[in-house]
């Protein structure tokens, strides 16, 4: 019995230097001290002894078996320490995901367009390089008026083969193109770069973007602009935005207004608009008669400038990227 | 313009301040610019300069706006009587009316100092009483007037002509002018006296002597001014007015108060008026239909209170019943021209708070949208997610560019705004790769793209994309890889590279062939050669685009990759050597790929190159020797054609 004894002490010394991790030692465990282990598997035999045999060997098996739980308990927490440095730091910080980033005047893009597409309106382009009738003649514009004046010109030089070319001064042309191919009723959008002839600052740039949109068939009525344009600039600004008509003037419109948004307080000035003049329908050759329709201007680089508070219209062109990450 | 509200007090005598002007006219057409101290800034529009660009005209609004009277002075009508100025017009077309008042018992000293404030607040100098008078009589009636010393004056004729072809005049501000023979001038019989509409001359010069003037109150042709002022870059408050068209009615009312107010405060006696006009006047009858309106407003407004409104903008009513007015347009309300226009006059005034907002019925029909737009977004929401920021720059380019990239004959601005700004851009690629250049300060990859329109030397213009990596070699391969993406994405499947060298932008280019049709380019910037850009036709990209994508079936037998190793010379091209690979049997070989590169030191314009070569058939599985056969071809192909060394 003793050297049986002996024996699981041996084989236990060897056994327990081998174990790698806490699995190994929980079948070590179970070999040795569990409820079939060795050790019981001895103790079993224990009752077969002589009294004298009893008090010879009791203790030495008692001894083992204490040492050997001992042992397993002290290499127990040993791996739990060695797994908790293991363990990930998971407060650490995460790992930088890149992504393009779109520049705002896209964004401001296609929120309009989808204000407009959710209330039924076309989307539609067109040239950037004009020429003086579709981007102030069609538009009841004269040329040697003040009026045209309002609008200050980028000329193309076009060695004086061609009739006058300019670079658009606004997206109203493309109405003009739209009518001239097609019939009413329609409502449409044009999204496009326009330019100015004038010196860049703060709010001012040489190329920017507008977007026209234009509503025309027999019943179209003021009041009818004034739902489409409430309803495009609640969901643009929210729907406590306030908004006011201001009577004005512009050729191609009759009545004309300015529409003004407030904000922080302050009225500002976003759009032009109006009920197209009885002049250009008759330009597109509609019967002005039967045929009414309200047209109107918006600035998108304006409208970006206010809704992401950006200071200085000339940061959407200088292509710094310091400023796109930010959207 | 500048407005005294002191003035117009007098006019609206129920005038409750100045706040209440600005927010009076600038909801109702005249935005107010600013106001500072008694000074009211309005703008007025460029069609309401004959009625409204005065004090009269504007009172004549705050009244009919806050419906408050209106106090004008009464004028007296004057008829051509005891004719001594004798008055000579040669060209009728361009000037339309002539009045002439010959006054005598002047004395010149300053005008009164309620008219000098009122002169200073409007932004005008006082000078003497009689030049004071002209300038009064312009703010408030809108008309401008001149006075000459009428002893000056040769034989006390007036002609008004055109000049003679580089004819000199000197201004009364002492400048000189060259005129030619489209300018209408007011001469007598030896010299031109003023340039008609615009300034007046020294010869007939008001000064302290003074005795007896003659005050000419005429309409000149709003285009001939309006040229003749840009064409001698002379614009004054004369020349603005009669550049915006007036009629030639307020001639009258401008020489009947100026008389009125010459004889009142300087005490001056009218010897003679002669009076000429040669435009046919006629009344302006037109309709207002209260459903008409509507209709086109969306607004129903009581016919009781449209009257109203017509009369205090003086307007007269000759007849009306429930639905109807019939209306005499004033003269002076040139912007009226058809029934259409009465519209605006009573929803302005009744103002736009009224106005309800009702949702339009239409007939729902699908958008025949432009996909050019909404293709821009799902490229942009892709090369995005391929990590490629997207910039807008300048439609421009400069002399800059344009030498340093050799561009030939680009669209070129007549009033360019300065030189880095003076050319149309033909490509995105300069400014592409100048703003990479740029953010390379403070980043250390700069991948971006931009889509554009781009100017072609016909004066056509095109959508372009354009994408610029900065980077080493590697870059190249991945603008190669990007753009590959990109098409896979749209169910594109037959494109490749192909070598071509005549793009005037780049280095080391390729072409890209989708369909194959050459759609673009990719290569090494040719002024910034650690630049690689890209770009292509976006609608031609577009157009290529058919539908939906379809699916392929999938594989069914397994597929046999070998690898070859090669040494070759370092001028051979990997792309040479893919293709012909690739041509050994089209049919079974599904990918070919470079998998490894390398040289050693004692190889001399040598390179190794390894390819990895997949085979698959859709019929079956390929045995081992049917692909033994296969590579054997191959190697046979590199030897012969590249003179390969197989390892």
């Amino acid at each position: 019995m003793l050297d049986k004894i002996q024996k699981i002490q041996e084989e236990f010394e060897n056994s327990i230097n081998k174990v790698k991790n806490l699995q190994e030692l929980e079948q070590l465990r179970i070999k040795f001290i569990g409820r079939k282990g060795l050790i019981n598997d001895i103790l079993k035999s224990f009752k077969n002894l002589s009294d004298q045999e009893k008090r010879n060997i009791g203790p030495v098996i008692n001894k083992l078996k204490l040492e050997i739980t001992e042992r397993i308990k002290n290499s127990t927490s040993l791996f739990q320490k060695v797994n908790t440095k293991n363990k990930i730091d998971i407060t650490k910080p995460a790992l930088k995901i890149s992504y393009g980033h779109q520049h705002p005047l896209s964004r401001m893009e296609t929120e309009i367009i989808d204000i407009f597409h959710s209330l039924n309106f076309a989307v539609v382009d067109g040239p950037e390089i004009e020429d003086e009738y579709h981007n102030f003649d069609a538009l009841n514009i004269p040329a040697n008026h003040p009026a045209r004046d309002m609008w200050d010109t980028f000329w193309i030089d076009t060695k004086n083969n061609k009739s006058k070319l300019l670079l658009r001064t606004h997206t109203s042309p493309v109405q003009i193109r739209y009518m001239e191919t097609h019939q009413p009723p329609f409502q449409i959008i044009v999204p496009g770069r326009v330019f100015r002839y004038e010196a860049t600052d703060q709010s001012h740039e040489i190329n920017f973007y507008q977007l026209e949109g234009l509503m025309v068939g027999e019943n179209v009525t003021m009041a009818n602009f004034k739902f489409i344009v409430e309803s495009f600039l609640y969901k643009f600004f929210g729907k406590n935005v306030k908004l006011r008509f201001r009577a004005s003037y512009f050729p191609f419109v009759e009545p004309g207004v300015e529409v003004d948004i407030k904000l922080a307080n302050k009225w500002l000035e976003i759009m032009g608009a109006g009920m197209v003049h009885k002049k250009v329908f008759d330009n597109v050759k509609y019967n002005s008669n039967k045929i009414q329709g309200f047209a109107f201007g918006i600035g998108i680089d304006r409208l970006a400038l206010i809704k992401y508070k950006i200071p200085d219209i000339r940061l959407l062109y200088e292509g710094d990227l310091r400023f796109i990450h930010q959207f | 313009m500048k407005f005294s509200y002191q003035l117009l007090k007098q006019l609206v005598p129920n005038l409750q301040g100045k706040q209440q002007v600005r927010d009076a006219l600038s909801l109702h057409f005249f935005d107010v610019e600013s106001i500072n101290g008694n000074i009211i800034d309005i703008n007025i529009p460029a069609n309401r300069w004959s009625d409204a660009a005065s004090h009269w005209g504007i009172a004549r609004e705050l009244a009919t706006i806050l419906n408050l009277n209106l106090q004008l002075p009464q004028l007296k009508e004057y008829k051509t009587r005891s004719k001594i100025i004798d008055v000579k017009i040669t060209n009728k077309n361009l000037c339309p009316s002539y009045n002439a008042a010959l006054l005598n018992n002047i004395t010149i000293k300053d005008s009164p100092l309620w008219m000098q404030k009122i002169l200073i607040d409007c932004g005008l100098k006082p000078i003497n009483n009689v030049v004071d008078i002209m300038n009064y009589v312009m703010l408030e009636t809108g008309q401008p007037l001149h006075a000459f010393d009428a002893d000056k004056i040769t034989n006390k004729s007036i002609v008004v002509k055109t000049a003679k072809n580089q004819e000199k005049f000197i201004s009364l501000d002492n400048k000189n002018y060259i005129l030619d023979n489209t300018t209408l001038v007011i001469a007598d019989d030896k010299n031109s006296l003023a340039i008609a509409g615009i300034k007046g001359g020294k010869k007939a010069e008001i000064d302290n002597n003074t005795k007896s003037i003659i005050v000419e109150s005429a309409n000149f042709d709003s285009v001939s001014i309006y040229k003749t002022s840009q064409k001698i870059k002379l614009i004054t408050d004369a020349s603005l007015r009669f550049a915006h068209n007036l009629h030639p009615i307020l001639a009258d009312i401008g020489i009947a108060r100026a008389i009125q107010l010459l004889k009142e405060i300087i005490g001056a006696n009218l010897v003679s008026i002669n009076k000429n006009t040669f435009y046919k006047f006629s009344k302006k009858v037109l309709r207002f239909n209260q459903d008409e309106f509507s209709h086109l407003i969306g607004l129903n407004v009581d016919i009781k209170i449209a009257a109203q409104i017509f009369q205090k903008l003086g307007f007269k009513i000759l007849s009306k019943d429930s639905n109807n007015l019939i209306l005499e347009i004033p003269p002076l309300r040139t912007d009226i021209e058809n029934n259409n226009d009465l519209f605006d006059e009573i929803i302005r005034v009744v103002g736009y708070d009224k106005l309800p907002s009702t949702a339009p019925v239409i007939t729902l029909k699908t958008h025949e949208s432009d996909d050019l737009i909404l293709f821009k977004r799902k490229v942009r929401k892709i090369l995005n997610n391929f990590g490629l920021d997207e910039v807008y720059t300048y439609s421009f380019i400069g002399d800059d560019d344009v030498e340093k990239y050799k561009i030939s004959t680009p669209l070129k601005l007549l009033n360019y705004i300065s030189s880095d700004k003076k050319y149309l851009r033909p490509s995105l690629i300069p400014n592409l790769s100048k703003s990479v250049k740029q953010n390379l300060r403070f980043f250390d990859r700069v991948n971006i793209f931009e889509i554009g329109n781009i100017f072609n030397k016909d004066y056509t213009e095109k959508w372009s994309l354009g994408i610029a990596l900065s980077g080493d070699e590697k870059s190249f391969f991945e603008l190669k890889g990007i753009l590959e993406a990109l098409f896979s994405n749209f169910g594109l499947t037959d494109f490749y590279f192909a070598e071509k060298s005549n793009y005037d932008l780049l280095v080391n280019s390729l072409s890209i062939i989708v369909d194959e049709r050459e759609i673009g380019y990719i290569g090494q910037d040719k002024v910034y050669s650690d630049i690689v850009v890209g770009e292509l036709d976006f609608k031609k990209l577009l157009d290529l685009i058919e539908g939906d994508l379809e699916y392929k079936e999938l594989p069914k037998y397994p597929a046999v990759e070998r690898d070859v190793s090669i040494v070759v010379g370092d001028d051979v091209k990997v792309g040479n050597i893919i293709d012909a690979i690739q041509s050994t049997n089209i049919k079974l070989i599904e990918n070919v790929d470079l998998i490894d590169e390398y040289t050693d030191k004692n190889w001399i314009n040598k390179q190794g190159l390894t390819f990895r070569i997949v085979f698959r058939s859709p019929k079956k599985t390929l045995t081992a020797l049917e692909v033994d056969n296969c590579m054997n071809k191959i190697i046979n192909v590199l030897q012969k054609n590249f003179q390969a060394e197989i390892r």
